[in-house]
């Protein structure tokens, strides 16, 4: 089964492709590498840097904070360094191997002897990545937050190019792509729905998370499989030097976390848990209908890794979150992620470095109503993917290094299990499971020629749509109304229904000016082969995805990027200023009136679109001083055009807004105090305004006769937070180490559009009596809300 | 499954309310259009005056009763070759009055409703779908009603007829009228909500059995401390046939009058699609034709 659907060869040529060019460049090089870690947590860092005082060239740790560097044989002084962290230089003969693992020293203050990497490197400029944004965790937690919860999700909202369709509303647009349009990692496992309570708050622990990294564009071809970006977050190994546990207590969640070494600087786990309360602070307001409620989400994040010995590693990471929901006994519903990932590091030398990732990944949810055995209703769907993904990474020389893979991953769906029973009588109204094999098989050489830098990559990947099942035809029908079914075909387990191959290539380059600024340019191409079926404005925890069948093309997308890149004062400020254009192909649409749940024909209420989004994105950001923080500014537009909709030409997207500027300001008043504020303005989404109303049975049906999508814009947003966080004092013979968090979302009491929808006046109307209809607008956050949370280090 | 859409979603965005989400009322302006006509033509079978309504679309927010064309020639033809005359009576209210139980003719007959106006004529056709009977209309007093007060609740029962693809209106009358808020419009697809489904042939699953109950507003009269019935009450429960298309049609009304109560997960302004058109032309104008068998039961609540 495995060869039939998925090409060894065309895998094995790709590869000695890109191992031709590293040929030319292997010389007599002897080899340092090692691990890279912070000293107090043994947690390994990524993108540290190495740096070779005499060459004048360096490289960075990769994920696993591992690096390799082969130069010819001499006495070489070599520097390690990483934001936050102290310097730390070492002078290596190599006249053979050398094997260096480094610990890095946070940059306290009695250390005074050592010279201090301070935030001041020249990355922005240097790197060759554009339309990267990285987070540290230590960033995200100074942020103001909405009722004191640190949150991943929303702070990438801040940066440019990041939006999303409203306050409360689950995932975010990248670039003008859709919410389905970002793969969300977690330790390599894909996420499919990373919000709790919708999107207010992210599925991710910051307690437990270490580095997340977002790609715009530009996306190296060992990522795939969704058309507009990557969100990679990277679980902490847990401290393997000693006990630690940090926790919290704020409003919403109650968080704790442990890690230890299982074996000292061997073996470490970290364990984080967070659990919601309302439920629990609500109970004593719900009366008679509400008593016994439920309402509450936690999750559990488990992670664990044994170093074998030098060549051998082991990673073990496990994620279960759940959103509950429940009204007596007559309602419930809940839904939730779980990924397990287990890597395995491997050495095969110096310069090979491989890392085989296996992972299983599910969401799903379950709704049941009724609380008597003849008369209830229950349903849930699933969607659940293994996939294996091994990858090669070959360091040739500083200048040039070469990483190689593939990865393949099943999928099953089950778009909808339902059976209700109605006075006795049930009912299986269930939808037929489906299946998929996504493969690809990429390689990237990454090669440094002086001040010119590229990476350039190919990715294959393929999909295939396949049985049990059966495969339906559609009718045609008027544009933009239902199709009817005119066949039927079924197929058999593993048999092919649909296939479809992509090559996407990847290119990104950056020219040094000089110390100071550079420019970089990026093209991708990519496919995305399922597709999450939702026409509400912000998704549901109910939405249901779907493979590419038949019926249904892979989306596809092209996107070029080109920016200029510029350090001010010693790297103290740096600005970036970047443009993209991206044109995406067989978006999903629906046509008016679409059934998209428990729906066996729903290709038929589709419709396939066009996209386009461009834009212009500025980021200053200033690094040092009392000060800190960044102004980021998009200026975009993202379009659609579909057959059926907005008769044929182009529209806005609901989540298309022109101006977008944030602030984000951190003042550090002293050692203790410290605050911090930011500001959004966005320019108000687009939606729909009918233009008549007219009468029918004596009810007012809104109409809009210009038959137009997206035609008018909802008022500008704007908000205001800020926070300050009060450290306890600082006692050495004392391991309890605490901080109050204050802060204050929405501070000047707006009241921010989320929507604006049309309805007759509340009331019931007495026949004969004239309708009163009204424009109503929706703000999901409609105060201010002051918070105060208490977290602690032990 | 739209159930999703009326029941879930209303549901779940009553927790928005813990994150203070809150409405108000405002002033926009909406694009301007042309006023277009519009065809009330929803008749059934009863011994009852029957009437189709013509007037005009307005705009928006224009909150005045819709100007009745007056001047139009409207009749019905069956596929038995009989032809219904309506005739004008006030405000663009055309009326026919049926002689005899079942003039219009029994379940299968095809009608074409043919509009004559200003020189341009419009027609439309449907079939007289078959309804099943109501077979019962139960009470039950309930203290852990969700959402809702302590009090006399009803549900009726009666079974989808054998066959995929029947569709029905539900109306439910208290002391004679009509619950008529948009929330609580009962449309059923076989025994379910939409077709996807294939609940065929089964008693109403309960989510329509129990639409019979008004749903609460803000207003006094009416507000969650009313119980939905009390003794003494008639409550009327009829089940309308009604063909596909006009399901179609209904649910996207339905949809739409009811968006806002989906709050962040509304659907996108969509229009209906009518079955009448302009016969040269082809041109849809708006509204909907459909002749509905009807039955019903009564009952007093006590």
């Amino acid at each position: 089964m495995f060869r039939k659907i998925f090409s060894l060869r065309t895998g094995r040529s790709l590869i000695l492709l890109f191992l031709f060019p590293a040929a030319l460049f292997a010389q007599q090089n002897n080899t340092i590498s090692g691990y890279i870690k912070d000293g107090a947590s043994g947690e390994t860092l990524i993108g540290a840097t190495v740096f070779i005082k005499e060459l004048g060239t360096g490289t960075t740790s990769n994920e696993y904070g591992f690096y390799s560097i082969s130069i010819p044989p001499a006495v070489y002084e070599v520097e390690f360094s990483y934001i936050g962290f102290a310097n730390w230089t070492e002078t290596i003969d190599l006249t053979q191997n050398v094997k260096l693992d480094v610990e890095l020293n946070e940059n306290a203050e009695d250390l005074v002897e050592v010279v201090v990497s301070a935030e001041s490197e020249n990355r922005n400029v240097s790197d060759r990545e554009m339309s990267v944004n990285r987070l540290d965790v230590a960033t995200i937690k100074k942020m103001p937050t909405l009722l004191g919860e640190v949150e991943v999700l929303r702070s990438i909202q801040l940066l440019p190019g990041v939006s999303s369709v409203g306050e409360g509303a689950s995932g975010f647009n990248v670039r003008g792509g859709s919410v389905d349009q970002n793969l969300v990692l977690l330790d390599e496992a894909p996420v499919y729905n990373s919000s709790h309570l919708f999107g207010f708050f992210s599925v991710f622990n910051p307690d437990a998370v270490k580095d997340v990294k977002l790609y715009k564009g530009g996306i190296p071809s060992r990522y795939g499989g969704r058309l507009s970006s990557i969100l990679d977050v990277r679980m902490k190994e847990g401290n393997n030097k000693k006990f630690a546990m940090k926790g919290g207590v704020g409003l919403i969640f109650s968080r704790l976390s442990l890690e230890a070494p299982i074996i000292k600087d061997k073996a470490s786990f970290v364990f984080a848990a967070r659990r919601s309360y309302i439920d629990v602070l609500a109970r004593p307001f719900l009366s008679g209908d509400f008593d016994g409620s439920k309402l509450n989400f936690y999750d559990l994040t488990l992670k664990t890794n044994y170093n074998i010995n030098e060549r051998n590693k082991i990673f073990l990471s496990g994620y279960l979150g759940r959103d509950v929901f429940g009204f007596g006994d007559q309602a419930g519903f809940n839904w939730g992620n779980g990924t397990a990932t287990i890597r395995w590091n491997h050495l095969f030398n110096d310069r090979l470095f491989s890392n085989i990732t296996a992972y299983y990944s599910n969401y799903d949810y379950q709704i049941d109503f009724g609380d008597e055995s003849d008369n209830l209703f229950d349903w849930d769907a699933v969607i659940v993917n293994y996939s294996v993904k091994p990858e090669f990474t070959y360091y040739l020389t500083p200048d040039n290094s070469v990483r190689f893979g593939g990865q393949g991953i099943l999928y099953e769906f089950e778009p909808g299990n339902a059976v209700a029973v109605s006075e006795g009588e049930e009912t299986d109204f269930s939808q037929p499971f489906k299946y998929a094999f996504e493969g690809a098989a990429y390689a990237e050489h990454e090669l440094s020629l002086g001040d010119f830098e590229i990476n350039y990559g190919l990715r294959f990947s393929y999909f295939n749509y396949m049985g049990e099942g059966t495969a339906y035809t559609f009718g045609e029908a008027e544009l933009g109304q239902r199709r009817p079914v005119i066949g039927a075909e079924e197929f058999d387990q593993w048999e092919s229904i649909a296939e479809y191959t992509n090559l996407e290539p990847r290119l990104s380059l950056k020219y040094q000016l000089s110390p100071v600024n550079s420019i970089k340019a990026s093209y991708m191409r990519t496919a995305q082969y399922i597709h999450l079926i939702s026409n509400t404005t912000a998704a549901t925890p109910l939405d249901v995805w779907t493979p590419s069948t038949n019926n249904i093309e892979p989306q596809t997308a092209h996107q070029v990027a080109l920016g200029y890149f510029q350090n001010f004062q010693n790297n103290d400020y740096e600005l970036s200023a970047e443009v993209y254009w991206k044109t995406m192909d067989h978006l999903v649409e629906y046509i008016d009136g679409a059934d998209l749940l428990l729906n066996e024909f729903l290709e038929g209420d589709l419709l396939e679109g066009t996209g386009r989004a461009y834009g212009i994105e500025l980021m200053l950001k200033k690094n040092a001083g009392k000060i800190t923080g960044w102004a980021s500014y998009t200026l975009s537009r993202t379009e659609r055009q579909v057959e059926g909709i907005n008769r044929g030409e182009w529209y806005p997207n609901r989540f298309d807004q022109t101006h977008n500027l944030s602030l984000t300001g951190f003042y550090e008043l002293n050692k203790r105090l410290s605050f911090s504020a930011n500001f959004a303005i966005i320019s108000g989404t687009p939606t729909t305004f009918p233009t008549s109303r007219f009468e029918q049975q004596g009810y007012v049906i809104p109409h809009n006769a210009n038959d137009t999508r997206n035609n008018v814009r909802i008022p500008t947003y704007h908000r205001l937070d800020v926070s300050a966080t009060l450290e306890g004092k600082k006692n050495e013979e004392r391991r309890w180490q605490g901080q109050w968090v204050f802060s204050v979302y929405n501070l000047y009491n707006r009241r921010n559009p989320f929507s604006i929808y049309f309805a007759q006046e509340d009331g019931r109307i007495p026949t004969g009596t004239p309708v009163n209809t009204e424009a109503v607008q929706l703000s999901v956050i409609g105060n201010f809300i002051p918070s105060v949370s208490y977290n602690f280090e032990f | 499954m739209k159930f999703l859409k009326s029941n879930i979603f209303p549901f779940l965005s009553a927790l928005l309310l813990f994150a203070s989400s809150c409405t108000d009322v405002i002033d926009v302006e909406t694009d301007p259009a042309d006023s277009q006509l519009v065809v009330d033509a929803w008749i059934n079978d009863l011994m009852e005056p029957q009437s189709i309504r013509l007037t005009q679309s307005q705009a928006y927010f224009d909150n005045s009763f819709s100007d009745g064309v007056t001047n139009a020639t409207v009749m019905i033809e069956s596929s038995e070759g009989t032809t219904f005359e309506f005739v004008h009576e006030a405000e663009g209210r055309y009326v026919w009055t049926p002689s005899v139980t079942g003039e219009l003719g029994a379940v299968g007959t095809s009608f074409v409703l043919t509009i004559e106006l200003d020189g341009e004529t419009y027609t439309s056709e449907t079939t007289l779908f078959d309804a099943p009977p109501v077979d019962s209309i139960t009470q039950e007093f309930r203290d852990d009603q969700i959402g809702g007060p302590d009090g006399i609740y009803t549900e009726f029962f009666a079974r989808d007829l054998p066959g995929l693809g029947n569709t029905y209106w539900i109306k439910t009358f208290k002391n004679g009228a009509f619950l008529n808020k948009p929330q609580e419009m009962n449309l059923a697809y076989d025994a379910a909500f939409d077709a996807g489904g294939e609940i065929d042939g089964l008693i109403f699953i309960p989510p329509i059995r129990e639409a019979t109950n008004r749903v609460a507003d803000d207003d006094g009269d009416d507000d969650n401390d009313v119980p939905p019935w009390e003794p003494g009450d008639e409550i009327r429960v009829e089940i309308h046939s009604i063909s596909n298309a006009a399901h179609d049609f209904m649910s996207i009304a339905q949809e739409q009058m009811t968006n806002g109560d989906n709050t962040i997960f509304a659907i996108p302004l969509a229009n209906t699609t009518s079955n009448v058109a302009n016969a040269a032309t082809g041109e849809r104008v708006l509204g909907f034709f459909n002749v509905a068998k009807v039955t019903s039961l009564t009952k007093m609540i006590e």
